[in-house]
């Protein structure tokens, strides 16, 4: 491109951008040297631009070109780009400085916009240990995992995702640690992702999923950087996503779920308490509705008299069959539960009446559902939740059972829960095995599975998955 | 390449298939010949039972990673080994029949008893195909994923029972003669470990294959002796009308009578066993039948299987009874042949220029 002045070369700049009207452009005129400022209004720290850029430029005394702007602006980002690759720069919040007399520019990265602190996640809220939490900006992220690491085998890879979106997509992983061909392997993924924009790093799970119609997570998402930490040097990869405060890991395992950063800031012994505890919540949010209503329908002769007494008499005269009666409660559970997700705060209270009081305690007053049902149901529901992260997945088992064990009992739960373990089996998480370390058996990862060893007895890497250094201390 | 099965999975593999048709209605059967020396009968075959799993683990070291079906080619070619995969084919067609017809039985008189029988066809056969279909590895780690649980549940069983026990059984109380006709109209519930011959080059060569198949084999194996045991001892003189031997030495626990009915551990653990049981046996019937048929898929071969089970099932050709009659007229004799003479004669006899591996 052969450009004859300063003005021709602003004027292609702004028709490249498409004469947006959130462009600025600026002119400089020192002892025959002519500079423009080109930039985005709304992208830039506008008192970092008056005071780094904008005021030594005018109050510089030498010549104005490339060499001594590059000594006297004050930011610790300057580039020297040619003129076409100002244009992503602009886009991305950087000060394009483009001179008459050279062709080459300078990119001043002044980028602000406005951004989070960084707080507690709301799903991983923790008793003791770090409550710092990622943001939506990416450099505030990779800030947050670089100084757990204050080594150069911190190796971040930058790639850039969407046609439109061009969003900044970040790999990190200790390099001597994690398996270069995972690496590769995730990046040449995320290069052949051919997306008009990625908005969330959600949006990027599906393309590094290998059974991407599958109902289980195949990718971890984490929301906190000592999590992050831990498991990159476990040898994992972490992928951030600008604009989303979930980071993404590869390899991921079912059980990774059970595990929270708590466990490993408390004894071993409570910690494997409440793994157990964890497990337990899981199997009977999942089970428990279904064996319900496989109990009621096909083997009352297995319930104890006592309670088939008590159960007999709350539903007797009830107008639905005992499964409609389960669904319709589950149904009513998870109605209540999308309204208080998405009703504003000050409505919550409301909710909970209309919920707990009204549609319960009447319904059961009425004869439309019966005290037994709506126990078992809430006691389902709550536990749940003490693996958040696989609420989504939980549900719609919790539904598949009930379904199950309503239309052929028993035998169906448990050749449902046959079925989803051989399924699961067969899921390959980057040539890990998807049920790692329980199936296959992997001994020596057991000690952080249910039952937790301490980290002094942690003193090798997962082999669960490939390492490139297994040992972790002596 | 062939995915393979770990050792441990094969170890645990050996002894989940040991337990299958044992614990439920053979100790009664037993009882019938022999009275409690029905003990001794198990025994004697479980030794049998043995016998096959050295024979494989033999066989194993011999050709680490050839198929048993190229094994028959190499050692008696190619209209043989199809003629013994024929066989083979039907024998483990012939279990999933004898498994299912007790399991359904057993499950109807514990749990389902106005259910219809379609419930368990249909549970059964999706749970085969969609388990056959993803291959051995996943069912070798879904069992291996519940090994634990199986065998923590029947030791609390046999724990449970002790609560029973007041005497122990009445031994040498039946004649010679009743323990070798026993031992030999019963034989159609052993010969499990041939299954191991059809999976032999999917399991990974180990040194610890021989110690670890073993040791897993002894565990069951003991489980097995103690339920007997229990058996006898709680059931006595009335054995041989207690039909479902796990489920019924914790049945009549009166002790836990507050606790309703514990013989549900038993059914839901004899549900797993039965699950797996017939996915690794449908596993075996396919993998004959794609041997015999070499151009069929997996997935035409599951829907034969399918054809033939939904078939005999529906026309009530192999009922309980027909199973269990088939079972103590016929399959001895093919159970002599498949269980040891096969076995041997691809240990001992040397055919084949390439083929010097013998004793």
């Amino acid at each position: 491109m052969l450009f004859s002045n300063l003005e021709d070369k602003i004027d292609w700049l702004e028709k490249e951008l498409n004469d947006s009207s959130d462009i600025a452009s600026r002119m400089i005129e020192k002892g025959g040297d002519k500079l423009g400022l080109v930039f985005i209004k709304s992208m830039i720290d506008n008192l970092l631009f008056i005071e780094g850029v904008y005021e030594p430029l005018l109050l510089c005394e030498n010549k104005l070109n490339v060499d001594v702007l590059t000594e006297i602006i004050k930011s610790a980002d300057v580039n020297k780009i040619s003129l076409k690759e100002s244009v992503e720069k602009i886009l991305m919040g950087n000060v394009v400085i483009i001179f008459e007399k050279d062709e080459q520019c300078l990119a001043i990265d002044i980028q602000k916009y406005p951004a989070r602190i960084p707080s507690e996640p709301p799903t991983s809220a923790v008793l003791q240990g770090p409550r710092e939490g990622f943001t939506e900006d990416i450099k505030t992220n990779i800030t947050l995992i670089r100084r757990r690491f204050y080594n150069k085998n911190l190796i971040l890879k930058d790639v850039f995702v969407g046609k439109y979106s061009n969003t900044r997509v970040v790999l990190a992983f200790l390099k001597g640690v994690a398996d270069k061909k995972l690496v590769k392997e995730i990046e040449s993924k995320l290069q052949k992702i051919d997306i008009d924009g990625i908005i969330d790093s959600h949006y990027i799970i599906k393309f590094l999923e290998k059974n991407p119609d599958s109902l289980f997570k195949q990718v971890g998402s984490v929301e906190k950087p000592d999590i992050i930490a831990a498991k990159i040097l476990e040898g994992r990869v972490a992928i951030l996503v600008d604009g989303s405060p979930i980071v993404l890991t590869l390899p991921f395992l079912f059980f990774e779920e059970i595990q929270a950063s708590n466990d490993y800031y408390n004894s071993h012994i409570y910690s494997s308490f409440i793994r157990v505890v964890r497990l337990l919540s899981i199997l009977i949010s999942v089970i428990v509705p279904g064996a319900y209503i496989a109990m009621r329908v096909f083997h009352q002769n297995i319930i104890p008299i006592k309670f088939l007494v008590t159960i007999t008499n709350t539903t007797r005269g009830l107008p639905f069959t005992p499964f409609l009666e389960m669904l319709f409660i589950s149904l009513l559970f998870q109605i209540l539960y999308e309204v208080s997700l998405r009703l504003p705060s000050y409505l919550g209270l409301a909710t909970s009446i209309v919920g707990a009081l009204i549609l319960g305690d009447t319904g059961v007053k009425a004869g439309l559902i019966s005290p037994p049902g709506v126990i078992v149901i809430a006691l389902a529901k709550i536990a749940l939740y003490t693996v958040p992260e696989q609420a989504y997945q939980l549900t719609v088992l919790q539904y598949l059972f009930l379904i199950v064990g309503g239309s052929i009992g028993m035998i169906g739960i448990v050749g449902l829960m046959i079925y989803l373990v051989v399924y699961l089996s067969s899921i390959d998480s980057y040539g890990c095995p998807y049920l790692a370390p329980f199936a296959p058996r992997v001994k020596s990862d057991l000690k952080d599975g249910v039952i937790m060893g301490t980290t002094k007895q942690m003193k090798t890497r997962p082999k669960s998955f490939k390492n490139h250094n297994l040992k972790r201390q002596k | 390449m062939i995915k393979t099965i770990s050792v441990r999975q094969t170890a645990i593999i050996i002894s989940i298939l040991l337990f299958a048709n044992k614990i439920l209605v053979l100790p009664s059967l037993l009882y019938e010949v022999s009275k409690a020396d029905g003990f001794f009968i198990i025994l004697f075959l479980l030794s049998l039972e043995f016998l096959i799993l050295l024979m494989f683990l033999r066989l194993k070291s011999l050709y680490p990673s050839t198929s048993f079906y190229d094994i028959l080619k190499l050692k008696f070619g190619t209209f043989l080994a199809k003629f013994f995969y024929i066989l083979l084919a039907i024998y483990f067609f012939y279990k999933i029949m004898l498994l299912f017809n007790i399991c359904y039985m057993y499950f109807h008189v514990q749990v389902y008893i106005d259910a219809s029988y379609y419930i368990f066809i249909f549970a059964f056969l999706v749970i085969i195909n969609s388990s056959v279909l993803r291959g051995i590895r996943p069912i070798a780690r879904s069992i291996e994923f519940f090994y634990g649980f199986i065998l923590f549940c029947l030791i609390f069983c046999i724990a449970l029972s002790i609560a029973n026990f007041d005497k122990f059984p009445i031994f040498f109380d039946s004649k010679l003669v009743n323990f070798f006709d026993g031992s030999f109209r019963h034989l159609f519930c052993f010969g499990d470990m041939l299954i191991l011959l059809v999976l032999i080059d999917k399991v990974d060569s180990n040194n610890l294959l021989k110690s670890k198949s073993i040791l897993y084999f002894f565990t069951s194996a003991v489980i097995i002796l103690s339920v007997y045991f229990m058996f006898y001892s709680i059931f006595d003189y009335t054995a041989f009308l207690h039909k479902n031997a796990i489920s019924d030495i914790i049945t009549f626990s009166y002790r836990f009578i507050d606790l309703g009915r514990l013989d549900i551990i038993a059914v839901i653990i004899i549900m797993f066993l039965a699950f797996f049981q017939l996915c690794l046996y449908a596993y075996a019937f396919i993998e004959c039948f794609i041997k015999i048929f070499s151009k069929l898929s997996v997935v035409y071969s599951m829907v034969v299987f399918d054809l033939l089970f939904i078939f005999i099932v529906f026309t009530s050709l192999i009922d309980y009874l027909v199973a269990i009659k088939i079972g103590v007229s016929i399959i001895p004799y093919l159970s002599i042949f498949l269980y040891f003479l096969l076995p041997l004669f691809c240990i001992f006899v040397k055919r084949g220029g390439n083929d010097d591996r013998f004793f």
